[in-house]
C-alpha cells in the first residue's frame, strides 16, 4: 500500500468513523451507506488538511470514486 | 429499503413534457457523481409527480436569465456545506447579532457572491434540495390558496431571487405586488427574473429596503405578506414580524419560513427547535393558520445534519 493510500485510508476511517474500512479504487459513495453531501465535505476538509491541498468545485463535485480521489490528491502533491 | 430507480430511463420519459428539466436532470447526473445525487434520486423516486412540473417551471426562469444551474448550484451547495460542517464541529454559526453588518459587505454587498452564485444557486434549490422543493410544495398547497382576494395587494420582505413574488404575480393576474430587500444585487435579479419571464412592469415595484427598521406601510394595508428565509438573517426577527403584523389587513396571511440548527454563508439568528420559532410567531402577534417541519433526517435517516426548515402560513391578532 503506497503512503498516499495508507493516509487516505486513514482519512477515511476517520471521518466515518469506521476502524474497518479498506479503501479500493473502485470504491464509490454506493459503498459506504453514510457517505452523503454532508460526509463527502467532511471527507474533504479532511484531505485538504492531511495533505495540505486545495480541491477545486469541479473536483468536489464530480469525483467518482476512490480511485479519482488519490489520483487528484497524487496530480497536486507533485507539482 | 428504497426501490431502485433507473434514470436514463426516468429522464427519456419526461423529455417530451419537461424538455429543460431533463435536459438539465440528464447534465446534472453526467456532472456532478457524488454531491447531491442521493438528494436528487430521492426526489425522482419520491417527489416524482411534483418535482416535474416546479423542475420544468424554474429552471425555465433560470434558463430565460441566461442562467448555469448546474455550477450555481454547487458553489451554492459547497458554501452551505462548509458552513454546515463547521456548525456541527462548534455550535456555533458564522455570524451573531452583533456582526449583520459583515454579512452584508461579505455576502449582501458583494458581487463575487450574490451574482456569481448565491441568488441563482438559492434559486435552483427549490429543484435539487428535496427539503426546499417540499417547502416550496406548502408555499403553493397552503399559501397560494389563501390568497382569496381577487384584488389584492401584498409585499415580499427580503424576496432575494424574487421566485416567490414571480409564483404569486403570475397565479394572479390582478394583484399588485411591492418588494423590499438589502441587497442592490437581489434587486436587480429579482427585477430581471419577473420582467425576462413575462410580469408585466407595472404589477410590481422593487425597491431596497431594510427590515430590521419600522416598515414604512400603513397598519392593515397589505393582503398578503412574504417573509421566507429572513428571520435566521437578521437580529431583530421578532420586530420584525411584529411589523409585518401591523401592516397585514386582518383578513390577510403571511407566508413565513425559517431554518433551525442550519448554518449558511448568511445565518446569524440560531434557532434551536420548532417551539423557539412558534413562540416568536406568537409574541409577534401572528397566529398559525397551518405549519410543515422538515428534518433533514425525512429525506436521509443516517445523516448527522440536524437542519430543520420549517414553513409557516399565519394571519395577524388583531
Amino acid at each position: 500500500m503506497t503512503d498516499i493510500t495508507q493516509s487516505l485510508q486513514d482519512v477515511f476511517r476517520e471521518v466515518f468513523d469506521d476502524e474497518e474500512i479498506v479503501i479500493t479504487d473502485d470504491m464509490t459513495s454506493e459503498n459506504i451507506e453514510e457517505w452523503d453531501s454532508m460526509m463527502h465535505i467532511n471527507l474533504i476538509f479532511a484531505c485538504e488538511q492531511k495533505f495540505g491541498l486545495k480541491f477545486a468545485l469541479a473536483e468536489i463535485a464530480s469525483l467518482r470514486n476512490v480511485g479519482e480521489l488519490k489520483a487528484i490528491i497524487t496530480s497536486k502533491s507533485t507539482t | 429499503m428504497s426501490k431502485e430507480i433507473n434514470i436514463p430511463e426516468i429522464i427519456e420519459s419526461k423529455r417530451d413534457q419537461y424538455p429543460v428539466a431533463a435536459a438539465t436532470v440528464e447534465r446534472f447526473f453526467n456532472e456532478s457523481i457524488v454531491l447531491l445525487r442521493k438528494q436528487m434520486e430521492f426526489s425522482l423516486r419520491e417527489r416524482g409527480d411534483y418535482f416535474w412540473p416546479l423542475a420544468e417551471k424554474i429552471l425555465t426562469i433560470d434558463q430565460n436569465l441566461g442562467g448555469d444551474p448546474i455550477k450555481a448550484l454547487l458553489e451554492y451547495t459547497l458554501a452551505f456545506l462548509r458552513e454546515q460542517a463547521s456548525f456541527m464541529k462548534t455550535g456555533n454559526y458564522r455570524y451573531d447579532t452583533d456582526s449583520f453588518n459583515d454579512a452584508f459587505a461579505e455576502v449582501y454587498d458583494n458581487p463575487d457572491v450574490m451574482e456569481n452564485f448565491y441568488l441563482e444557486g438559492l434559486l435552483v434549490t427549490h429543484v435539487f434540495w428535496p427539503i426546499h422543493l417540499d417547502m416550496h410544495r406548502f408555499f403553493e398547497d397552503h399559501f397560494l390558496s389563501a390568497i382569496t382576494t381577487e384584488k389584492s395587494i401584498g409585499a415580499e420582505f427580503g424576496f432575494g431571487h424574487g421566485l416567490y413574488l414571480y409564483e404569486i404575480l403570475k397565479k394572479f393576474p390582478d394583484t399588485y405586488a411591492l418588494g423590499f430587500d438589502i441587497s442592490k444585487y437581489s434587486l436587480s435579479y429579482a427585477q430581471r427574473l419577473l420582467e425576462k419571464n413575462g410580469i408585466a412592469k407595472d404589477r410590481f415595484s422593487l425597491d431596497l429596503g431594510d427590515v430590521r427598521q419600522p416598515l414604512a406601510l400603513e397598519s392593515n394595508s397589505l393582503d398578503w405578506c412574504v417573509f421566507a428565509e429572513v428571520l435566521e438573517h437578521i437580529p431583530n426577527p421578532k420586530e420584525a414580524l411584529t411589523e409585518i403584523s401591523r401592516c397585514l389587513n386582518p383578513n390577510g396571511h403571511v407566508f413565513i419560513t425559517t431554518a433551525i440548527n442550519s448554518n449558511a454563508l448568511d445565518h446569524l439568528w440560531h434557532f434551536n427547535n420548532m417551539d423557539e420559532v412558534t413562540d416568536m410567531l406568537s409574541s409577534a402577534n401572528l397566529q398559525i393558520v397551518s405549519s410543515v417541519e422538515l428534518p433533514l433526517s425525512n429525506y436521509d435517516s443516517k445523516t448527522k445534519d440536524p437542519t430543520i426548515d420549517c414553513a409557516f402560513v399565519c394571519t395577524p391578532t388583531k
